[in-house]
């Protein structure tokens, strides 16, 4: 059965984007080993599941750009996309069409997506997403691009559970440019 | 002069409250104390080793002091606790009196960040904090940490006291160093950057 994966990058102080939405921690230490990373992930998958927020920071970014201009913006505007949003209808993405909005039954949705054919799913960013999905168990796993800063304020990946969620470390990859990359799925009992 | 070395256990999330015990530390009604513990071995205590090892002197809060002196000197089944024991400790407390109970313990009152100063400026070996949320981040604020050793561990706590707060001082870090234990904790090792030219925070 295909996973649903979690990526996202993250501050060692826990934070996904500093204030405004800041991510030129990430912009600024960007090298091969990450393009590289980001490139094998993206040939992993064929949908991608994006919360609000991270939804529309990317509807504004990578349909105005091409793979001249942002490499990757050809698999990201031709692969279809999911929003999960309470607030949303639906969901645009350029001239492409391929973005859909799903308000209620996610569980269900992701349920009946895993049991199709076909490649992974991935979840980019999208913090609120990736904790609503942890408390319902429907992430199978995680990877996450820990950069070695300290930010001191931002958007935190992680908030309040209701119960903690034991991991299984998969494995760990170390970037020259101080990047971990940490891949866990959680702990099946 | 020897570095100030954090050592610490933090959970994926971040959480620093009581990796040990559950009465450890229960402010806040934390009912996940101890959450460590299943992850211990003997490569975790080789890492404490090491670092203890070149370290000159244990530097604690207030409230990690108490918690350590409560426990470790009566636990008589652990190599720790001789070292403990035997251990130079400076204790950071507005509340502490002298003299301390426990042996090799010397108070640090008034200025902290300005003996701490002082202490970092000796020749010697690394001075090791272990616990102390709140001290690690006033040093932070004061740019002191010379060492982060994080025992990063598989789990998601989603409640308890954090090490980096919202507010926190800024760090720009390298990555020194990264092992990992059979139990799936990973141990990364940090240093201070240096100034970031040219780049904004």
């Amino acid at each position: 059965m295909r996973k649903v994966i979690a990526s996202t990058f993250v501050t060692l102080d826990g934070y996904m984007v500093g204030p405004n939405e800041d991510i030129s921690w990430v912009t600024n230490n960007f090298n091969e080993e990450m393009a590289k990373y980001a490139g094998d992930l993206m040939n992993s998958m064929d949908t991608i599941l994006l919360g609000r927020v991270t939804y529309e920071i990317m509807t504004n970014f990578w349909p105005a750009n091409t793979e001249e201009t942002a490499p990757g913006a050809d698999k990201m505007n031709t692969t279809p996309k999911i929003v999960f949003s309470k607030t949303l209808d639906k969901a645009e993405w350029g001239k492409w069409k391929n973005a859909r909005a799903v308000r209620d039954h996610v569980a269900e949705e992701i349920t009946k997506l895993k049991q199709l054919p076909g490649k992974d799913m991935v979840i980019y960013g999208s913090a609120n997403l990736v904790q609503g999905f942890t408390r319902l168990g429907l992430i199978d796993e995680y990877q996450l691009l820990v950069h070695p800063l300290v930010l001191g304020s931002g958007k935190r990946l992680w908030g309040e559970l209701e119960r903690p969620v034991n991991l299984k470390l998969l494995r760990t990859e170390a970037f020259k440019n101080g990047v971990v990359v940490l891949y866990y799925e959680p702990e099946r009992k | 002069m020897g570095k100030i070395v954090v050592f610490m256990n933090l959970t994926l999330d971040g959480v620093m409250q009581a990796p040990a015990r559950p009465d450890e530390d229960r402010r806040g009604g934390f009912e996940y104390g101890g959450w460590a513990t299943p992850y211990a071995e003997p490569g975790i205590g080789k890492a404490a080793g090491e670092s203890m090892a070149t370290s000159g002197a244990l530097l604690l809060g207030r409230r990690t002091y108490e918690d350590f002196y409560s426990v470790w000197p009566n636990r008589t089944d652990s190599p720790f606790t001789a070292v403990l024991n035997n251990a130079q400790k400076y204790v950071v407390s507005t509340t502490l009196k002298e003299p301390l109970a426990w042996s090799n313990s010397t108070l640090i009152k008034g200025d902290a960040a300005q003996a701490v100063a002082h202490l970092r400026e000796q020749p010697g070996k690394d001075i090791v904090i272990l616990g102390s949320g709140e001290l690690v981040r006033s040093l932070m604020r004061h740019g002191f940490i010379d060492e982060y050793i994080l025992l990063i561990h598989p789990l998601i706590l989603g409640s308890g006291r954090r090490l980096f707060t919202d507010g926190g001082a800024f760090a720009a870090l390298r990555l020194v160093n990264t092992q990992t234990t059979a139990a799936g904790v990973v141990i990364a090792t940090y240093r201070p950057a240096g100034p970031m030219v040219g780049k904004t925070a």
